[in-house]
């Protein structure tokens, strides 16, 4: 069991640089937990082209974090998820929002689901009361309904102005 | 980048007819079973029926008409399509009376004689809520008017002075609906792509595939905060066609209509065929429209009296005007608290919560039945001999739905001798519903 822990997995990222981790850190991602045990005892590095190196290093920085988390239901439980984001997690979620796309695409691509539910959540923190024009500003959207549409839009939700 | 929308809240009028038709007999199929008369003859004719139906659509038989025999032999091409018209009308009209086998019946035999009387139908509907002439022929636009008058309002629900100030006529329900619906196919022929606003910048949003982006959603409405996902709606026509994405406002009535009664699973399947039955598998429009209880404030009555004060010195007497307030919050989980008190809301309402410590704090649990009659049972801890029943009327207002409360009835049952006090409902004003932000949701 212990020996087993040690067990270090290698990684190579978009770049091709590799990376040691440890295989419980690892197999937060789903998809190298079951790559791992399809495989078997191998030292081969397992290739990442869709994660690029600074990414790479920011996701097994918070699998490190996580290690010994208990494993999250697959199944939806709000109670779980809906918990507010602790201070590591928040801290850790304080980059540019280049990098938090690239984290939402790479904990989908690794199937780590609290960090995924993390990430939007983050994001959905920056929709969050929010006016229209704020959240295209936060977003750099340009508007592209013509009046006439965003006035049909507005109507429709205006049931929403909830008081 | 390409965007292809998947979604398809525009099933047509069939495609949830067939929806419907299906749950029914798979529900027919089930009563079958659980009477053990395991007579499947009948379910075998349906599924052959539905199989045909399903044939002709894909196969576009119509080409060559084939005259059942109730109708009346001619080849006229706007005689067929005029009758076509007329049957698929008796069909809409069976469908929304909840007869699906008669409904069926009907939809096939007009399908038969013309294979676009489906888009005949759209195309009447929507001249006549936009107050267009109908088609010259004035026979049919008499029973098209006629049968649109018929056409009840969906759902049922109840009908008081506020709720009918609040609401829209029927005509303009079914204009809104269809510009709304017109509005989401121009969309979705488009490609969208998210522009820029300020073009030297880039717009790391649109690296997220789709269903990343609902991901994102998902979060947003996680404790039901539904103003953040409409106002993200009306940011640009990718995001307005994203956030009606079925799965979003499915967990959203899931979790507000949810019968604490029931497992989850059947209470959703349940929430499965009533959606289907009363709001065309439209989860948005069942969300905003079926009455619920509203978990994120709290309902606030305010109440007056007049009371004759006592003076040495005068010559009048003076009267007082107290004033005092009726609280009531709800909980997902089936509790409520209430409280009286002349404390003001706003040394109320941001603590009022289970761990609210006050003389006369009653703790309750409600129950919605019907779509409009909430039940509380409450007590009060300093009083523990008594029960107490509040019961209401749950309605809209013009200035918002489901967020009035009418009393009906007020009493106490106490709990050794099961006596029943009712308890004077004079001077008692209805509740209206306040929005609290800092209230969580707990789903």
């Amino acid at each position: 069991m212990s020996s087993n822990e040690q067990k270090k997995v290698k990684l190579t990222s978009s770049e091709g640089t590799e990376f040691q981790v440890e295989r419980s850190v690892a197999e937060r991602s789903v998809l190298l937990k079951n790559m791992l045990e399809d495989v078997g005892e191998n030292d081969m590095a397992i290739p990442l082209p869709n994660v690029t190196g600074p990414i790479l290093t920011k996701v097994i920085d918070y699998c490190t974090h996580h290690r010994n988390d208990p494993i999250q239901n697959h199944d939806d439980d709000p109670k779980k998820s809906s918990e507010d984001i602790d201070d590591w997690d928040a801290e850790f979620c304080k980059v540019d929002q280049g990098t938090l796309f690239e984290l939402i695409l790479a904990a989908n691509y690794l199937d780590i689901k609290p960090l995924l539910d993390l990430t939007c959540k983050t994001v959905a923190n920056m929709i969050k009361n929010k006016s229209p024009e704020e959240i295209r500003a936060t977003f750099n959207i340009a508007n592209d309904f013509t009046p006439e549409e965003e006035e049909q839009v507005r109507k429709e939700n205006e049931w929403c102005e909830e008081r | 980048m390409k965007v292809e929308f998947t979604e398809s809240t525009d099933t047509s009028e069939l495609e949830n007819f067939r929806e419907q038709w299906k749950a029914e007999i798979s529900k027919q199929y089930k009563k079958d079973y659980s009477k053990f008369s395991a007579t499947s003859a009948n379910t075998d004719v349906s599924v052959e029926a539905k199989k045909s139906l399903e044939l002709s659509e894909e196969i576009g038989v119509p080409n060559t008409i084939e005259l059942t025999n109730t109708n009346s032999v001619s080849t006229d091409p706007e005689t067929i399509s005029r009758k076509a018209l007329e049957i698929y009308v008796k069909a809409v009209t069976k469908e929304r009376e909840g007869n699906l086998s008669e409904a069926l019946k009907y939809y096939r035999q007009a399908l038969k004689l013309d294979p676009t009387a489906e888009h005949s139908y759209k195309k009447q509907l929507y001249n006549v809520v936009n107050g267009k002439k109908i088609d010259q022929d004035s026979e049919s636009s008499n029973f098209f008017t006629k049968h649109l008058e018929e056409v009840p309002q969906f759902p049922c629900i109840f009908i008081g002075e506020d709720y009918e100030k609040g609401n829209k006529s029927l005509e303009q329900q079914i204009k809104d609906d269809n510009n709304i619906f017109n509005l989401i196919n121009s969309f979705r022929d488009l490609q969208l792509d998210l522009l820029p606003l300020k073009p030297n910048k880039e717009v790391y949003i649109a690296k997220l595939p789709n269903e990343l982006i609902v991901c994102i959603l998902h979060q947003l409405i996680i404790r039901g905060d539904v103003t953040s996902l409409e106002m993200f709606a009306l940011t640009c026509k990718k995001f307005f066609l994203l956030s009606r994405e079925i799965s979003l406002w499915r967990y959203l009535c899931e979790k507000a209509y949810r019968d604490n009664n029931l497992p989850p699973a059947i209470s959703n399947a349940l929430m499965e065929e009533y959606v289907k039955l009363y709001y065309h598998s439209d989860w948005k429009k069942m969300y905003i429209e079926r009455p619920r209880i509203r978990l994120d404030g709290v309902f606030i009555s305010t109440c007056n009296y007049l009371r004759p004060g006592s003076a040495e010195n005068t010559w009048n007497q003076p009267i007082h005007l107290v004033t005092y307030y009726r609280y009531i919050r709800f909980y997902s989980d089936g509790t409520c608290i209430a409280l009286l008190t002349t404390n003001e809301p706003i040394n109320v309402v941001k603590n009022f919560g289970h761990d609210y410590k006050s003389k006369s704090l009653m703790n309750g649990k409600w129950v919605l039945s019907d779509n409009h009659i909430l039940m509380i049972q409450a007590k009060d801890l300093d009083l523990p001999k008594f029960t107490f029943h509040l019961i209401f009327d749950l309605k809209s207002t013009h200035r918002g739905k489901h967020n009035k409360l009418t009393w009906i009835e007020y009493y106490s049952i106490n709990n050794f001798t099961d006596e029943r006090t009712d308890i004077s409902l004079k001077n008692e004003k209805s509740y209206f519903f306040s929005k609290v932000k800092s209230y969580v949701v707990i789903w």
